[in-house]
């Protein structure tokens, strides 16, 4: 049976389209005046292995990211690890999480500009930046900001969406790293030496 | 091509059907196995590579994540126990008001459920199989500890299983054929509690190796157990009797084999199995005699299926219990942080056990029994933290990580769910699985019984890790909000009675003659606690010895 849609549905479409007619030419102008980061001087990350497809300039801002993720102390954090290549790795296969990644370097920039009348994250200090990236740290969003994060970013909550990604994956990259194992003191996986001397305590 | 007619048809390779295969190709009989999962390589486990605890690496493993079911209406909270929610410091995560659907860990493959299980062997006490005659709640057992007692002394022997002997809370027996393990060092510090308390914390009995059998090497203690054991000292099916019965000559397994119909002839025996492969392919396996040990949740499933002019209600259920008195794992943890570093994930899954509450004691405010032990679960390395425990992110986190890695251990307890006939497995019409078979439908509460129980364990384990000396606890769950089950049982009980069972106290089908039950379906009760796995193969053991020598008869 064919259903009338409800005033609330219709309302919504009829702004969605406003907003879409309005926020076109002014997304296209956006689009273009961030993509200038992309060709930015790349910031070089010094590995021997290289980046296959981060510019270096996307490349440079995740390496930063996971960095405050997993920082350095008296302990190698996830720069030390080279997160950064793995995260690589994984945007060769996979080309939305690629389009995530970008975007959320486009998010942070957009935020460091906004926030601190800065072109770039990088330019940021530290507190500053951790200031944005904590805007990740929650799910909520108005129901026109996902909108906007869609039409903009093409991601809906690309603040949430991008930074639980990138932590969760560097979580997993930095703790299957023998670097990452040093830091809790854990000797590697379970085979095959095992634990021949988990009955002796210390 | 029809296939050709074996003498046994056995449905299901895990603890019961891998026993019933076995035996009775040792006895001489042609047998055809069929599995419904595939056959695992344990060299793909992967728990010797950098990133073995990654998600991509969930996916050749037996993990025990099989999920095809549905359930029946979520149970309403009974706030009177609100102190029994699920917490963690990641917050709550379990409804406030209904007790979340269940989630059913389980194996689909050759050696079923003891792919993933801990490898604990544990016999049941004598008074788990008299609980209404002698201690006045749920129901007797046709059959007695002394008549079980030769096949879990036959079984140790073929696992290899390892324990002390002189648990009091167990009858006197002769020693096990292996030595215990030792106490991991974890394990020895949570005990400092238990024995401040006055309990026991007994090394628990396992079929993991302490000392080499045959080629397979004794444990090396790396409680990857539930991943699967790659080195084979964990005595499931797939690496002890499958590949033994295939030895014989007279065994096929087929795997990813699910089974469909059990179709009966003109007198009403059963005369094979239909099956599909992989593809959607239907097969008919013809086969003298069935033994159905697809699991408590499966075979009722099937059972309940196979329709007929002559079973209208699902086959081999005059009694219409058949699906009925599900009996769930009734589980609380206490997730604990200890000061020192006791290496918590060094070790075998669940070590130690303490048997002090495992017989039902009318001076408590509940009916069943209740055995209390220590786990590293599914904290092993340290990724695992992050999801568990430690979210965050800078240097906070990293801290909180030194803090808590390898210091973190699970007291739990698990409890006897008392059998009640509402609580059942019947067939959800509105779904199927790729084969169009309805799915399972579980439905199950908790009763006042039940929460009592909870309760106690709660307050048990806190007074235990309290007299241990405990740091910090980082989180309780338990199964009055969240309800997680890896042991089932009760839903095709054994009985004397036609009316009021479903099998005979041999696991052979009241009103199918040639069709056996050889899982944890037939129990009647769940031992106060005690894990399922060395029953259900001691009964699947006794039942092939039996069809062993009524074959000899001519009476099948």
């Amino acid at each position: 049976m064919h259903k009338h849609p409800s005033r609330r549905t219709l309302l919504k479409w009829t702004g969605l389209g406003l907003l879409g007619a309005g926020v076109g030419p002014g997304l296209a102008w956006l689009i273009n005046r961030s993509g200038h980061h992309l060709s930015s001087a790349p910031e070089p990350l010094g590995f021997s292995d290289p980046v296959l497809v981060f510019t270096a300039y996307e490349a440079a801002v995740l390496h930063e990211v996971t960095g405050f993720i997993i920082p350095t102390d008296h302990d190698p954090g996830a720069k030390e690890a080279k997160v950064i290549l793995e995260l690589d790795r994984l945007a060769q296969k996979d080309d939305r999480f690629l389009s995530l990644c970008r975007q959320g370097v486009r998010w942070l920039d957009d935020q460091a500009s906004s926030r601190y009348d800065q072109l770039r994250f990088l330019d940021l200090s530290p507190e500053q930046c951790e200031s944005i990236l904590s805007l990740g740290d929650s799910s909520e969003r108005s129901f026109l900001g996902k909108v906007w994060d869609k039409l903009y970013y093409g991601h809906s909550r690309i603040a949430f969406n991008f930074f639980q990604r990138i932590r969760r994956l560097t979580f997993s990259i930095f703790y299957s790293h023998p670097l990452g194992w040093k830091v809790v003191g854990y000797e590697g996986p379970p085979q095959f030496s095992g634990n021949l001397d988990y009955h002796l305590c210390d | 091509m029809a296939a050709e007619e074996v003498d046994v048809c056995v449905i299901g390779s895990g603890a019961g059907g891998g026993v019933a295969a076995y035996a009775l190709a040792t006895a001489g009989f042609s047998i055809v196995v069929l599995e419904a999962g595939p056959r695992f390589d344990p060299a793909l486990y992967a728990l010797d590579e950098t990133e073995w605890e990654s998600a991509a690496k969930l996916l050749k493993i037996p993990a025990g994540n099989s999920q095809n079911f549905t359930s029946g209406p979520p149970q309403p909270l009974d706030p009177r126990y609100e102190h029994l929610r699920a917490w963690s410091q990641l917050g709550r995560f379990a409804s406030p008001t209904h007790r979340s659907p269940p989630q059913i860990f389980r194996v689909k493959g050759v050696g079923g459920c003891t792919l993933h299980y801990q490898g604990e062997a544990h016999r049941f006490s004598p008074h788990g199989f008299v609980s209404r005659s002698e201690l006045g709640y749920a129901d007797d057992w046709p059959i007695r500890y002394e008549d079980l007692e030769p096949y879990y002394e036959r079984m140790e022997r073929l696992l290899g299983v390892a324990g002390d002997h002189r648990n009091p809370h167990k009858p006197p027996r002769l020693p096990f054929p292996n030595p215990p393990h030792f106490l991991s060092c974890a394990t020895q510090r949570v005990k400092q509690g238990f024995d401040r308390l006055g309990l026991t914390l007994w090394p628990n009995s396992l079929a993991i190796l302490s000392r080499p059998k045959g080629d397979r090497p004794p444990c090396n203690y790396c409680n990857g157990c539930e991943r699967g054991c790659m080195t084979g000292a964990k005595s499931s099916m797939d690496v002890t009797l499958i590949p033994q019965a295939e030895a014989t000559g007279r065994v096929r397994v087929i795997s990813n084999a699910m089974a469909r119909d059990i179709p009966l002839d003109k007198m009403g025996k059963a005369k094979g199995v239909t099956y599909f492969d992989r593809s959607g392919v239907e097969h008919f396996q013809p086969a003298k005699l069935v033994v159905l040990a697809a699991g408590a949740l499966e075979s009722p499933r099937l059972l309940l299926h196979a329709t007929s002019n002559r079973f209208s209600d699902g086959l081999a259920n005059r009694s219409g219990l058949v699906g009925r008195n599900f009996m769930e794992t009734l589980v609380y943890f206490n997730i604990a942080l200890f000061e020192d570093p006791i290496h918590s994930y060094k070790g075998t899954q669940i070590d130690a056990r303490c048997w002090d509450f495992n017989q039902s004691d009318p001076q408590r405010a509940f009916r069943g029994g209740v055995v209390f032990g220590v786990s590293a679960l599914n904290l092993l390395g340290p990724l695992s933290y992050t999801k568990h425990l430690v979210r965050g992110w800078g240097l906070q986190h990293k801290q909180r990580m030194r803090e808590l890695f390898g210091r973190v251990i699970h007291l739990f307890a698990v409890g006897e769910h008392l059998p009640h006939p509402d609580n059942r497995i019947t067939l959800d019409e509105e779904a199927r699985d790729s084969f169009g078979i309805p799915l399972p439908k579980v439905t199950v509460a908790l009763s006042q019984n039940e929460l009592d129980m909870l309760d106690f364990m709660r307050s048990q384990a806190r007074a235990i890790l309290g007299a241990a000396g405990v740091k910090e606890i980082l989180g309780e769950i338990s199964a009055y909000d969240t309800d997680y089950i890896s042991h089932m049982s009760g839903t095709c009980r054994m009985g004397t009675d036609p009316q009021s069972s479903v099998v005979n106290e041999f696991c052979q089908s009241h009103d199918v003659p040639n069709l056996f039950i050889t899982d944890a379906s037939c129990f009647v009760t769940e031992g106060g606690g005690d894990s399922p796995s060395l029953t259900i193969q001691a009964l699947a053991l006794r039942a092939s010895d039996y069809i062993a020598a009524q074959a000899k008869k001519g009476n099948l």
